[in-house]
């Protein structure tokens, strides 16, 4: 679609969107999907336009179906085509918004257009089970290939249905379809509504694009649920062999075929009618809708005897009581005796506002429902005004296991003693820590290793029990027991898992920092039969777990002398924190949102070491090479105490030498692409500690750069990332597995136990568990905390020191030597326009090798600015939020906009002067809507006026005007009112050329003279050959991309 | 409940009945010769030879049992109103809560003509010609006994569930409460009632792609298995065949157990 990229461009990136369909009228779902790249040998046939670019069936098969599933494809999958109705733009479908880079904004009023498009057609339980298994979450991580909004609908109906299938709400049906009648199973929709209806609400128009007969999304919804949930019973069904004797009579058919693949129903004996009018009778009981303010409650009490005469031994002897309450349906406190019922002689009954009819036939009735629930209720029944019925204990623990739960479920008022299953009551263990050694926080060496002493002990309903205290409860084999005067279950299962344990096993015994860590912060974790319900501490063990858990304050460190500048309250907590764990020797993952100054806090602690004289061996620093500049820079600036040595290019020490290099630096700094090659060097190097800058770059456990990270060994270490680590789960554990290995187990029981409910279920309950687990040891701070935003100034600008690429380099040295011999022929403004022209000429290379040679060619890894910028972008969508972009150039704008659209996978916009004044302001307010275009780009001359961009918080200046007076108009498009944040500057600079010169300059005039820079770059001009010659040199032996 | 209805019982009937089951009562013995055959009384006035009714949309059938061996089979037309018509009566009933609260409870707004009126509608039958009445007796002329026996058992249906009269007109209880609920969730969140979509996919392209929020979904066994069947029993026709029961507790217990080995299963198997 775009004409300015080559073909081999278009090849090897090829991104692809997968999208899914259901067919109502078939019950299977029509997979396909769009690619940037024209799919191949699709011919027009007469009046119909096939779809120009999406996927030919074997690429979706291979590139989509099969790339997400483990499972070998054994049932047909046959390829088909299906019309689609299509918003259209000029003859062509437009993308869907994965692809919307593909489009540059033109504001043109789309039209729905008929498609072609060929895909592959499911049957119902491989789609259910693909769906299910679709992942949902870090849709950016997937590289090439997103999922549709639209399939991303079906994956969660999917799910929905399988909440319905496990929790077993669906019942028979039977559907008769002009004459061929099938038996069907069907989800009780009706319960279901609120969600029923949020789903339909949910739903992407683009669900129901396929054409034929458009449906509500009603019917597509229940369609969908419907069919795979009964495919799904029957196969259930199928794998247990069940088979009805006889068939003779309609209900028998019936059940035959509920029991089959088919559900066919044929040669009824009274007809489908009337099956279809008996199964509706039979469902409707569970909508009976009561039209009285008052409704039966049940409330079990325990047998009724005074504390002193209580014996526990004696527990199974006696008898609860199930008393009846009439119950107000709209107050459920109010509970009115039956009693006075009975006394009640009228037709009609008053209490308070509310009336009863017939008040004694009703409660009658409903009681005689209630007792085909739970059977002991019938035999009050016999009595002539039942108020209460006498349980055994083995009938209240029926009642409390299970009718309960029924009686609620059919709208009756159920009151269970408040001790039942309630958090900590059931059975379980609790674990005590004494320090065995008279350590102390301060004292020797601890890790995750070292060896601890408990003792643990059984607990019942929050009691400790003693081991013969367990052995004899256990003894009576009763679901409740009284402990200590107390009810509480006694779960005959936990009982049998456990009694081994305590029979045989010492209370005494050992485990590691890393399991109690577990223990303390998390759920499980060492091999225990039960789930730990307390936990205790004592010594330095005690303090330890209390400051992690942050219950209570490290001490706090003062920021270190040698620090050139002043570290906000907020990044010295950051650096007390580091301090803290390091000492421990735990792993620390700093996740401060991006701006809020990772590096210095990092520059900080090796100072505060060095202050402490702890910093005795070298620290490794490994980060992506795009901010290898920024790192030397800003150790130069913050901490020149420090000896900083780059490893890094092709005349990076080797050997022995490296050792001795090294031994006489503080800090090494070298990159990703170097860890698995110079492993070895590195590993014959003693380090304090490690830090992993931009941390992401191992989210790939397997990958061979991070498997080398792990083998390296260091007592401290550090990883820094701006990503929101917490969402994405692969990469939170090969970060936790580098930064306290073990801790989250291993990824196969990582995945199960956390990875899949939160990925595929976004379950709640595992979300929060993770969380805790992981909190101890991450810091991350958003620029919206309240702390943090009191202590950030409203504009927080930032230098951002990039490298060059060798391409640029060589490039940048030529356009040098050809623009100072041309300058010293020329004279006047000959010589003025000669040096603005070389000053342009080098931006360009700075910039992108292509914006200077304009060749077209591909844009990947020749620029350190745009890696740099694209990294930085990831991060401001991944924390979503929204960005401007500011660049002089509008060629440098459009190259911007198609790659960063590409590699982001997010519509970006242009804002250039050629774009008429109406569509700027679509664009604007396009931008400003939330939930879209979260980049904007503009060339900083159009910036200039009634831009309101309050919604980015991110300001980046690409490249330089060179005149802070333009450049600060250009900021405040962000900064203006109605903004409530901070809003972050990032400046961009090429490390060690004319960028970093006339910067340099310019905060030193700054001060002085305005009045010089403010003309713009003119007063450059003014500068002899000798000093531009100065200003123009480059200054850096370091590349990019070596 | 087996005595002759006599004339008094009938009057106590409707001194007992609602208002909208005496509305109905007496806009339809305005049809020609019913009332006075009522007010007769007769034989077939038995309500128990009245073997069975059926309320659909726009008729009723009964089955009578007459001096024949067979029962005779009377029906009973009544015009329903068209889906457009049915939209202004749910649009106007979805003007107040109270319309919905009552017809929850079981009851018929008392302003439900009023209703319907504004929607140039009426719910109770204005004129005999609106009503066709048929029964294969061999009795030519006129309604029969049998009609009225038909018309006293349906106006104590009525009584008892006013939902009947709109089951008449085309729309039953359901129907309208969903449609009612549709529409306060439509809005309440602002957006067109999804359903009421026309054959065409009306859409606004703009937000073609856009996904609203989506539910959260929690996937577990429930607290107690197969419930439904433990609430219910089994349906009339299983009645005969406990073992059905035991059956589809087990299939109950297998799907749980499959539907949580697919939704935990890891792609890589383990």
């Amino acid at each position: 679609m775009q004409k300015t990229h080559p073909p081999a461009f278009c090849a090897k990136h090829m991104m692809i969107v997968a999208h899914g369909s259901w067919m109502p009228d078939e019950g299977r779902f029509f997979l396909w999907g769009e690619s940037d790249a024209h799919a191949a040998g699709q011919e027009s046939s007469g009046e119909e336009l096939i779809h120009p670019f999406h996927l030919a069936p074997s690429d979706v098969r291979r590139k989509i179906l099969e790339r997400l599933t483990s499972e070998k494809l054994e049932i047909e999958v046959p390829s088909i085509s299906r019309l689609f109705s299509l918003p259209s733009v000029s003859g062509s479908p437009l993308p869907s918004p994965e692809l919307l880079y593909k489009k540059s904004f033109t504001g043109q009023k789309a039209q729905l257009s008929t498609w072609r498009v060929f895909g592959l057609s499911l049957q119902s339980q491989l789609t259910l089970r693909w769906l299910v298994a679709l992942p949902m979450e870090d849709q950016r991580n997937g590289g090439s290939l997103r999922i549709g909004s639209d399939l991303c609908f079906w994956a969660m109906a999917a799910r929905f249905a399988l909440e319905i299938l496990a929790r077993q709400r669906f019942l028979p049906g039977v559907v008769d379809d002009e004459g061929s009648a099938r038996s069907r199973w069907e989800p009780l929709f009706e319960e279901e509504h609120e969600r029923m209806e949020s789903m339909q609400v949910a739903m992407p128009s683009a669900c129901r694009a396929i054409t034929g007969l458009p449906r509500s999304s009603q019917t597509m919804l229940e369609s969908f649920m419907t069919e795979l949930v009964d495919g799904f019973v029957r196969q259930a069904a199928l794998r247990l062999r069940l088979r009805p004797r006889f068939q003779e009579t309609s209900g028998e058919r019936l059940v035959a075929s509920l029991l089959d693949e088919s559900g066919e129903l044929e040669q009824l004996f009274s007809g489908i009618e009337s099956l279809s009018k008996e199964l509706k009778i039979w469902k409707d009981r569970l909508n009976e809708e009561r039209e009285s303010p008052f409704r039966i409650a049940f409330r079990l009490e325990p047998p009724n005897r005074g504390e002193s005469e209580a014996r526990d031994e004696d527990a199974g002897e006696t008898k609860w009581l199930l008393r009846y309450f009439l119950q107000a349906v709209d107050d459920e406190s109010l509970l009115v005796p039956l009693a006075r019922i009975w006394e009640h002689s009228g037709i009609t009954w008053q209490y308070l506002s509310r009336r009863m009819d017939r008040p004694q036939e009703r409660v009658l009735q409903d009681l005689a429902n209630a007792s085909t629930l739970f059977a002991p209720i019938e035999e009050s029944l016999k009595t002539a005004r039942p108020e209460t019925c006498e349980l055994e204990l083995s009938e209240a623990y029926q009642f409390l296991d299970e009718a309960a739960i029924l009686l609620k479920e059919s709208d009756f008022g159920v009151l269970v003693p408040s001790w039942w299953r309630k958090r900590n009551t059931s059975l379980g263990l609790t674990v005590r820590f004494s320090p065995s050694s008279s350590r102390s926080l301060t004292s020797s060496r601890v890790g995750l290793d070292t060896i601890l002493e408990y003792d643990w002990q059984v607990a019942l309903g929050g009691q400790r029990l003693s081991r013969k205290e367990f052995l004899q409860l256990a003894e009576m084999k009763l679901p409740l027991v009284r402990v200590r005067g107390q009810w509480v279950e006694l779960n005959p299962e936990q009982v049998a898992e456990l009694l081994p344990v305590v029979r045989d096993q010492n209370l005494h015994s050992e485990m590691n920092l890393r399991d109690a860590l577990q223990l303390a912060f998390g759920r499980g974790g060492p091999e225990v039969p039960r789930p730990v319900t307390g936990f205790n501490a004592e010594g330095w063990i005690e303090e330890l777990l209390a400051r992690l858990a942050g219950s209570e304050p490290m001490p706090e460190i003062s920021p270190p002398d040698e620090f050139q500048g002043t570290l906000r309250p907020y990044q010295v907590a950051g650096l007390t924190w580091l301090d803290f764990l390091r000492r421990w020797e735990l792993g620390a993952c700093l996740a401060d949102d991006m701006g809020l100054g990772k590096t210095i806090q990092i520059l900080a602690l090796l100072l505060h070491m060095q202050s402490t004289k702890e910093l005795d061996k070298p620290f490794l620093l490994i980060c992506p090479t795009s901010v290898l500049s920024n790192w030397r820079k800003e150790a130069a600036r913050f901490a020149p105490s420090l000896r900083v040595l780059i490893h890094h290019g092709l005349d990076r020490h080797e050997g022995e030498r490296f050792v001795e290099e090294t031994e006489k630096h503080h800090l090494v700094v070298s990159t990703y692409s170097l860890v698995h090659r110079d492993l070895e060097q590195f590993r014959s190097v003693q380090w304090k500690g490690l830090f992993l800058d931009e941390a992401q770059n191992i989210k790939n456990p397997q990958a061979k750069q991070t498997r080398a990270l792990r083998r390296l060994e260091a007592p401290v270490r550090v990883a820094l990332t701006g990503t929101p680590v917490e969402n994405r789960l692969s990469e939170l554990w090969s970060i936790m597995e580098f930064l306290n290995p073990g801790y989250l187990g291993s990824e196969s029981t990582f995945r199960n136990k956390y990875a899949v409910p939160i990925e595929r279920y976004r379950d709640p309950a595992v979300t929060e568990e993770l969380q805790k687990l992981v909190r101890p040891f991450v810091l991350r701070r958003l620029k919206t905390d309240p702390a943090v935003i009191r202590d950030l100034p409203e504009k927080n600008e930032m230098k951002v020191y990039c490298g060059l690429t060798r391409e640029q380099a060589t490039l940048y040295a030529a356009v040098v030597q050809e623009s100072l011999s041309r300058i010293e022929s020329a004279e006047g403004i000959g010589r003025k326009g000669a040096v603005l022209a070389a000053l342009t000429r080098l931006k360009q290379v700075c910039n992108h090798p292509a914006h200077y040679l304009n060749d077209k060619s591909s844009l990947s890894g020749r620029s350190g600015k745009l890696s740099r910028l694209t990294e930085m972008l990831e991060e401001v969508i991944a924390e979503s939020d929204a960005a401007l972009v500011f660049t002089q150039f509008a060629q440098m704008g459009k190259l911007l906009q198609h790659h960063l659209g590409q590699q982001l996978a997010v519509e970006v916009l242009l804002l250039h002067g050629g774009v008429p004044s109406l569509e700027r302001e679509q664009m604007i307010a396009r931008f400003q809507e939330e939930g879209r275009a979260p980049i904007f780009v503009l060339s900083l001359k159009a910036g200039g006026f009634g831009l309101n961009l309050t919604r980015a918080h991110h300001v980046f200046h690409f490249d330089r005007w060179w005149n802070p007076a333009v450049e600060d108009q250009a900021t405040d498009r962000a900064f203006r009112i109605g903004q409530t944040q901070a809003v972050a500057v990032h400046k961009f600079i090429c490390a060690g050329t004319i960028e970093e010169t006339v910067d340099e300059m310019i905060e030193r005039k700054k001060d002085l003279a305005n009045t010089v820079i403010q003309s713009g770059e003119s007063w450059l001009t003014e500068l002899s050959t000798e000093e531009l010659k100065d200003l123009f040199s480059l200054r850096t032996e370091v590349f990019e991309d070596e | 409940m087996s005595e002759n209805v006599n004339n008094n019982g009938d009057e106590e009937r409707e001194l007992s009945r609602h208002w909208w089951s005496s509305r109905w009562w007496s806009s339809v013995t305005v049809a020609p010769g019913l009332k006075n055959l009522h007010e007769e009384g007769g034989e077939y006035s038995h309500l128990e030879r009245v073997l069975s009714v059926e309320v659909n949309p726009g008729l009723v059938s009964a089955r009578v049992q007459g001096s024949r061996y067979n029962p005779y089979t009377v029906t009973f037309y009544i015009p329903v109103f068209s889906d457009g018509q049915w939209e202004e009566a749910i649009a106007a009933l979805g003007s107040q809560a109270l319309f919905s609260a009552k017809l929850l409870a079981g009851e018929m707004p008392q302003d439900i003509e009023q209703v319907f009126s504004e929607a140039n509608l009426c719910l109770f039958p204005k004129s005999p010609m609106e009503l066709v009445m048929e029964c294969d007796c061999p009795d030519v002329v006129g309604p029969c006994q049998h009609n009225v026996a038909l018309h006293q058992v349906l106006a104590d249906r009525i009584d008892q569930d006013p939902f009947l009269l709109l089951l008449l007109r085309g729309r039953s209880r359901e129907q309208i409460l969903k449609a009612l609920r549709q529409r306060r969730a439509a809005e309440a969140s602002g957006h067109p009632a999804l359903q009421q979509l026309p054959e065409e996919l009306e859409v606004d392209l703009d937000h073609f792609w856009d996904m609203g929020r989506l539910v959260v979904v929690s996937i577990g066994p429930p607290a107690v298995s197969a419930a439904l069947l433990k609430r219910l029993g089994l349906p009339i026709f299983w009645k005969a065949h406990p073992e059905i029961r035991g059956a589809l507790e087990r299939l109950y217990e297998k799907v749980t157990e499959r539907a949580m080995a697919l939704a935990y299963a890891s792609r890589d198997g383990s």
